[in-house]
């Protein structure tokens, strides 16, 4: 029915568009970024140190406009040296859309997407757009490995109807997005990769305001997630419990402006259903995630920043098997990281942006289980320099 | 002697501040094509069409908007005008050019350059200094900073 009624929608909005079209074609145009860096990780409790040189990033954009108002748009994206031969980093087509403008309250986009959540999520990758090497952590790629970054922000949707209104001196936005739940099948064994598996959706949205030197806005997703069904299917529990959980997601984002001074900062909660379904498995998942930075810029170019990144995630998680526990065993799993950051970012000329930044990274994991608990402090210091250039 | 000093001082600083154009009065205007359908500008009008909020004119024209290159005065005191920081628009600019969403301004070198930008392109408009001599464009507003 959902379905049917996304169709329709488009169909509805986008037929009378296409079929007034003029036609007047202009050629494809291609831009794009990149970013390269030198990273070093003091060692801690679980690495040594390390230092490397990287192609953090590039990204190519595709880009026509089949008349005013209707436009294709394509970005694929490289990360971390790229190369299939070497099977080094990844590619991904990031976004694949057409969109159609029919008034400045009404745009619809059609095809792979990033949804808007917060301020950061759909310009995350943007990495020359952005004054940092490494991202607010809900946002940064390279993180993936200690935090699930999935579960903070929807990271592709596939229709999306947005705009903004003027209201006083200023304009209020939103954004309303449907999307696959994150069920998605990366084992050929059962059938098409890629796609979801569930008849569940993501649905979510943005709604924020933009005045002189103030801008915001909430965000929200729902979505079905068998993220817990998977954990635990180790343990052959039948019937198999804690499939689609409902998740909700929860989001707030501010930005001030004073002068030379601003303030950014978001705020994420996502909360699991823990009731639903509830078989013989007590769990308590919860993320937290928020971020504050404060950006001066003394000269039109240079911007210093200060900040601070945290994140805190309750999950279950299984222990074993290993020296502690002799067979792998379920327990309460919470992971906290406080993150205090400064950089710099500077334009030496238009197209180019010189960066340095420097992390403390504090972690702490605690796994508590029937048979014991597990507890993991660690700490480091991450240093980055680099520049992002625009093609 | 001191006294003397203090008030030595506080000229050299006077006069610093004056020659450096802080109290000095800036003057913008806002040029558009001859054609364009409006003969003035609201302030909210101008910064949606800053913003790519805006695209057409009226009458359907496209409207081309151009920015000049250099950091100065007279750029300042227009996007301070339309309340966003010269850099706080490029970030909105380079954030709607990746994200598919909107194209930048038309970057030209000098206030000249954007007269005759303005001039011959249909649909345009931008913002010089008042005093650039003007040829076949329209003036619809005048910004002035009287640097408070």
């Amino acid at each position: 029915m959902f379905r049917a009624f996304s169709i329709a929608l488009i169909l509805t909005i986008l037929l009378p568009g296409l079929a007034s079209a003029q036609f007047d074609e202009k050629p494809v145009k291609v831009f794009g970024y990149f970013q390269v860096s030198f990273q070093q990780y003091d060692s801690s409790q679980f690495f040594s140190n390390s230092n490397s040189f990287a192609l953090q990033q590039l990204d190519i954009c595709l880009q026509r406009d089949l008349d005013p108002n209707l436009r294709a748009f394509v970005n694929l994206e490289f990360i971390n040296n790229y190369s299939s031969s070497h099977h080094w980093g990844g590619f991904e087509v990031s976004e694949a859309w057409l969109s159609y403008r029919y008034s400045r309250a009404i745009n619809l986009k059609a095809g792979l997407l990033l949804p808007r959540f917060n301020f950061m999520n759909d310009i995350k990758n943007k990495t020359a757009l952005l004054p940092y090497m490494i991202r607010p952590i809900a946002y940064e790629s390279s993180f993936n490995e200690i935090i699930r970054l999935e579960e903070y922000v929807p990271q592709r949707a596939y229709i999306e109807l947005y705009g903004n209104q003027r209201v006083g001196s200023g304009t209020v936005n939103y954004s309303a997005y449907v999307g696959n739940s994150p069920n998605i099948n990366a084992d050929p064994f059962y059938g098409q990769t890629g796609i979801d598996t569930t008849d569940t959706f993501l649905i979510g949205g943005r709604l924020g305001f933009d005045f002189e030197l103030i801008s915001g806005g909430f965000s929200t997703t729902y979505d079905r997630t068998n993220r817990v069904a998977e954990a635990v299917q180790v343990f052959d529990i039948k019937p198999q419990p804690l499939r689609e959980i409902p998740r909700m997601r929860l989001g707030a984002d501010l930005r001030v402006q004073a002068g030379p001074f601003a303030l950014e900062s978001e705020w994420i909660d996502v909360n699991y259903d823990e009731d639903y379904d509830y078989e013989n498995l007590e769990f308590d998942f919860d993320l937290q995630f928020y971020y504050y930075t404060l950006f001066i810029e003394p000269t039109y170019g240079l911007k210093l920043y200060n900040g601070y990144w945290y994140s805190k995630e309750k999950a279950i998680d299984i222990a074993g098997p290993d020296a502690q526990f002799a067979t792998p065993i379920l327990g309460d799993f919470a992971l906290e990281l406080r993150i205090p950051t400064a950089g710099l970012a500077y334009s030496i000329r238009d197209k180019v942006t010189l960066k340095a930044q420097y992390a403390r990274v504090r972690e702490k994991v605690e796994l508590v289980t029937d048979s014991g608990t597990l507890k993991l402090d660690d700490e480091f210091n991450y240093i980055a320099l680099g520049f992002s250039a625009f093609l | 002697m001191s006294k003397l000093a203090t008030l030595i001082s506080y000229a050299l600083i006077l006069l610093l501040l004056t020659s450096s154009g802080l109290f000095s009065a800036t003057t913008v205007l806002v040029i558009a094509h001859s054609k364009v359908p409006v003969d003035t500008i609201t302030k909210v009008d101008l910064r949606d069409i800053y913003l790519g909020d805006i695209r057409q004119w009226k009458d359907g024209t496209e409207i081309v908007v151009v920015d000049t290159k250099p950091r100065n005065k007279t750029k300042e005191c227009f996007y301070s005008y339309i309340g966003k920081s010269p850099s706080r628009m490029k970030s909105i600019w380079i954030k709607k050019l990746l994200s598919g969403e909107g194209n930048p301004p038309e970057v030209v070198e000098s206030d000249t350059d954007a007269v005759h930008k303005v001039a011959s392109t249909p649909g345009a408009i931008g913002f010089v200094t008042k005093g650039t001599p003007l040829d076949s464009v329209r003036v619809i507003a005048e910004i002035v900073d009287d640097g408070d």
